[in-house]
């Protein structure tokens, strides 16, 4: 094996001296330049216990085994080009080009692949039994059933990036463009689900993935105009995306579902699904398509800057058909007649409408027990099992911003922004009959900045009135008596689960930022930089969070030739949040 | 973090760089206000299954530990214009003192030897 | 909503029309400007500077095509202005220098107006740099740089000398693969994947729409639209989210089963206790063999919600409950 490598690396090196050798040779005889540079190699891995966290993005593959890079750049009469290649591993390598024909067309080119290690979780803290007052183990149980234990779950992950971008010299300012991206996983993760009503069965197997996503985006910019009237610049671009999984769907046996005491089959009416392998972990392919279209001017004469775009977007899920669209227009003017000050406002609306779907439930007939002969909706008649799926997505959004700097001396500046967003959810209720939330903001700042010191201070706050929130999260503190339930009678889980009146969330409705930096230039040999963010925030729900961000950096050049960095960061973040038992002796 | 950068001899350059991490994440006990004489049957002795409202252990169940370790050696030599080489070596290492689910605590080790020749 | 555009768009040119007669009787420029200077051609700057011409051979801005730039001149004094006061005496303050900020060279917002001649950043005086005096040169290095852009350093420590506290969650044991491509020198991820230095419409991020379409752009297996919503996936990925980085998987803000706590309640089956043994899978009973023991509930049930809930994204296919119609998201 060792003799094989070295054999390889000898012959890799030798084609390679060659092969640049020639291009060296053949760009004098032209009147080009070539430029090429090869690092073979080889490196020598080895790793203990569990390579997918400490190499979470790197092939660690035991042994010896070589690598070789090539870089390859210059011009010739009529292009200019750079290439670089590198080869690591077979999961680990890279291609990068740019061409440039007498820049009138160009190709940038990239490609690259790494892999992506993923958790095995192995289910074995799901295994549990009920014990009654006698010691004794009851029916119900959870369990858990990994069908590939010790698998490594891991994704090779590649992207492969082209630009072409064709200047029509005929058209001055003008260019063409257009832009194909393809990512591509592939590889197995773990897929979980869930079978219940006899047990609570996890059962955990591994899920082959073979997705890919194609992006197709053709536009054109254009730049015209002068410096009397102004320059213009008109873009637009469309996207198309393309989604898919290849990979087979999971499937699973879920469990019949009788009473584990009894063995009767009295959760017929209660379950859609059950003793049937059924497909699960389904990724639906989807497609988008994307224009936008944008206008930007410059005024130098009154020193004023426009900008306006409009996007339309559609999604589409090809499973279900359901697709949703977006529309967005924005708008900024930002001027700075006043000397020393700069003034920006910003407007922007945008609308998203989601498919609605009919959602048809599944009822099946009972067999057994109680409510044998019906249907569960057949006995709880306020049950109505279809519905229409309103998405939370719909929704209209307006933002308005107003922001200022101010020159206050040659090396500081002061600056301030107001921001209002409103954002109207068609169906998502924040708050009971409410489904707007309206957003506050407010900065202040001050900017220093000299050739060996400079730094910011800054502090902002935010309102949010009626912030995006679960309002049946939970049961009222102040209890909901259900005395007097028993199985198959009496208060079922759907009512249970409608009174809860507690609102829960984890966004604020007050949030309060500082933020400060300096970096300072002591002497050429040493250098210190500084950092401090925090941030408290807070709702209505007995929910806050507060943050302590703050760092320091120190470059120190004793000699001219040796140099050290040291660098300390502490990130420390508390939450505070209400936590919700149900009781229910069910 | 520290790193160094020294250059001993117009063709040499050595470099090191160093980063310890050290990761917590933890939940406070859960404690619930005592609301046994509201509830409408017995936690202690009810006729299906016993409860237990002391979550006193709940929020080690989900707690992290991690620590982390990278650090790199270097050195280049350039022995002519055209033709320098490269050795390095590198050392990472993962450690979960809190395990959540399943230990994914390990180490690597990483050697590299690279020349580089240039064509001008 | 297109009333409202209508409107939107009358309202902003009202008010470029207003601003532009207004201000028409006194034009200001915001460009530096050198009395009584005049062109003259790169080959004078070469003349003082010549290692600045082998420096431009392969650098970008040597080749720029005339059919290029729209009213600008080409060569070394597109960028440093007209330079015959400057070549006459060698006065470096009768010509626009960009180096360090101070009492000599250019401000940072009239080095960006330089180079914004002829590079159309459409949203640069909306962006957070502009407001915070970073001009162009400190990110670029326009003569002499060999890294991709032109930048003075690669990314991401380009973006990390200022921006420290992402740097912190960047370093967390969950995080997209930023570090690895610098540190390693392979292709990985770099910041201004996700992120638009230059100004964008959208909180400085690459998308003309929603801060979640920037996460679907690579992460599409979630776009949906999903017959079953979790309202707070379609609502913002970084509710639950950290896209630098964090201490939980999957670079959850918190671990499980705390980041779901914050919005829903436990299930009452958490409050049960285990039997302290092994429980023989036996009939009726459709289970294998359960080694439960006291806790066995709370380990179950307060340990990861995901486990069993595990389409936390959305799903087409209906959980298995009828009372529940579905939503449960464990398919």
């Amino acid at each position: 094996m060792k003799r094989n490598i070295i054999f390889t690396l000898i012959v890799v090196f030798s084609a390679l001296l060659c092969f640049g050798q020639v291009m060296a040779q053949e760009a004098e005889k032209t009147g080009g330049i070539v430029d090429v540079k090869i690092n073979p190699g080889f490196h020598w891995t080895d790793w203990d216990d569990y390579r997918g966290k400490v190499g979470e993005y790197e092939q660690l593959e035991r042994g010896i085994r070589p690598d070789v890079g090539i870089t390859i750049n210059g011009k010739t009469k009529y292009s200019y080009f750079e290439v670089q290649g590198f080869y690591y591993e077979d999961m680990d390598n890279s291609v990068y080009a740019d061409i440039d024909l007498l820049r009138i067309l160009s190709e940038e080119f990239s490609y690259f692949r790494m892999p992506h290690f993923f958790e095995h979780d192995p289910l074995t803290n799901l295994d549990a039994c009920f014990c009654n007052v006698a010691g004794e183990p009851t029916p119900a149980a959870t369990e858990s059933e990994d069908l590939n234990p010790g698998a490594e779950y891991f994704l090779r992950y590649s992207r492969m990036e082209s630009k072409t971008t064709f200047r029509l010299p005929f058209l001055p300012g003008s260019e063409v463009f257009f832009d194909y991206r393809k990512e591509q996983r592939s590889g197995h993760r773990q897929a979980t689900t869930l079978s219940k009503c006899s047990s609570c069965h996890v059962v955990g197997q591994s899920r082959t993935i073979d997705e890919y996503t194609e992006d197709f985006n053709p536009g054109f910019k254009s730049k015209f105009g002068n410096a009397e009237t102004g320059w213009f610049t008109l873009a637009y671009d469309y996207l198309k995306r393309r989604f898919g999984e290849r990979g087979d769907d999971p499937l699973n046996r879920y469990n019949p579902a009788v009473h584990p005491g009894t063995g009767l089959d009295v959760f017929t009416n209660r379950i859609q699904y059950q003793d049937a392998t059924l497909p699960f972990n389904v990724i639906p392919s989807s497609e988008k398509e994307t224009h936008t279209i944008k206008l930007h001017g410059q005024f130098p004469k009154i020193i004023t800057d426009v900008f306006t775009s409009y996007v339309n977007s559609s999604a589409k899920n090809m499973h279900t058909q359901a697709e949703s669209e977006l529309e967005s227009f924005v708008a900024r003017i930002t001027n700075s007649l006043i000397p020393g000050l700069i003034v920006s406002g910003r407007f922007k609306a945008m609308d998203i409408d989601n498919d609605d779907v009919l959602v048809q439930v599944n009822e099946r007939v009972g067999t057994a027990g109680p409510q044998a002969g019906q249907t569960y909706s057949q006995i709880y008649t306020e049950f109505v099992p279809e519905f229409l799926r309103k998405s939370a997505l719909n929704r209209t959004v307006y933002e308005a911003e107003l922001s200022a700097r101010y020159r206050l001396m040659r090396q500081l500046t002061l600056d301030g922004k107001l921001k209002w967003k409103s954002t109207d959810r068609e169906y998502y209720e924040v708050e009971p009959g409410d489904t707007q939330t309206d957003e506050y903001t407010g900065r202040i700042g001050l900017n220093y900045r000299q050739p060996k010191l400079y730094g910011y201070l800054y502090y902002q706050h935010d309102s949010i009135s009626d912030p995006f929130a679960n309002l049946r999260a939970a049961c009222s503190p102040s209890g909901t008596n259900v005395a007097g339930a028993t199985p198959f009678t009496g208060l079922q889980y759907f009512q249970f689960y409608n009174m809860r009146q507690q609102t829960l969330s984890n966004i604020p409705d007050n949030k309060d930022q500082i933020k400060a930096s300096f970096s300072w230039i002591a002497t050429p040999k040493v250098s210190l930089n500084g950092y401090y963010r925090y941030i408290n925030e807070s709702n209505d729900f007995d929910w806050d969070q507060e943050s302590h961000i703050p760092s320091v950096s120190l470059w120190v050049a004793p000699l001219s030739n040796l140099n050290f960095t040291l660098f300390y960061l502490f990130n420390y973040q508390e939450t505070d949040s209400i936590i919700c038992e149900p009781v229910f002796d069910g | 973090m520290v790193a160094a950068n020294h250059q001993p001899m117009a063709k040499l350059n050595l470099n090191l760089s160093l980063a310890y991490s050290v990761s917590n994440a933890e939940m406070d006990t859960i404690t619930f206000d005592n609301i046994s004489g509201q509830l409408g049957f017995d936690p202690a002795a009810s006729g299906m299954a016993l409860y237990d409202y002391d979550f006193a252990e709940v929020h080690k169940l989900s707690d992290l530990d991690i620590t982390q370790w990278d650090v790199s050696l270097g050195a280049d030599y350039q022995f002519t214009p055209r033709f320098s080489l490269h050795a390095g070596i590198n050392y990472i290492d993962y450690d979960e003192d809190e395990v959540f689910l399943a230990d994914e605590s390990g180490s690597a080790y990483i050697a590299m030897l690279n020349l580089t020749y240039w064509f001008k | 909503m297109k009333k409202i555009i209508y409107i939107a768009s009358s309202g902003v040119m009202m008010l470029l029309i207003t601003v532009f007669l207004s201000c028409a009787t006194r034009p200001q420029l915001s460009m530096p400007n050198i009395e009584g200077a005049v062109y003259v051609t790169d080959q004078t700057c070469y003349g003082c500077h010549p290692d600045m011409e082998e420096a431009f051979q392969n650098n970008i801005h040597g080749r720029i095509a005339s059919f290029e730039t729209v009213g600008v001149e080409k060569g070394c004094e597109s960028c440093h202005g007209p330079g015959s006061k400057h070549s006459e005496s060698g006065d470096p303050a009768l010509i626009f220098s960009y180096g360090s900020y101070g009492e000599k060279g250019l401000s940072p917002g009239q080095q960006s107006a330089l180079c914004l001649q002829c590079h159309t950043q459409m949203n640069w005086q909306y962006s957070g740099h502009f407001f915070y005096d970073v001009s162009c040169t400190q990110c670029h290095s326009i003569h002499v740089s060999k890294i991709n852009k032109l930048l003075e350093k690669p990314e991401p420590s380009l973006c990390f000398d200022c921006h420290q506290d992402i740097k912190a969650k960047t370093l967390m044991p969950n995080h997209h693969p930023i570090w690895e491509g610098q540190k390693t020198g392979k292709m990985r991820m770099v910041c201004s994947d996700c992120h638009e230095p230059h100004g964008s419409a959208v909180n400085g991020l690459r998308t003309d729409e929603r801060p979640n379409d920037l996460c679907l752009k690579c992460h599409a297996r979630y776009q949906g639209p999903f017959v079953f919503e979790h309202e707070p996936v379609v609502e913002d990925c970084c509710i639950c989210h950290d896209p630098h980085g964090s201490v939980a998987d999957n670079l959850l803000k918190q671990n499980e089963p705390y980041i779901c706590l914050q919005c829903h309640q436990f299930h009452f089956h958490v409050g049960k206790t285990g039997f302290e043994g092994t429980v023989p899978a036996s009939p009726p009973r459709n289970y294998t063999d359960i080694d439960s023991h006291y806790n066995s509930w709370k380990m179950a049930w307060a340990t990861k919600c995901t486990q069993c809930h595990s389409q936390i994204h959305g799903s087409d296919l209906p959980s298995q409950s009828v009372p529940g119609s579905g939503e449960a998201l464990t398919r």
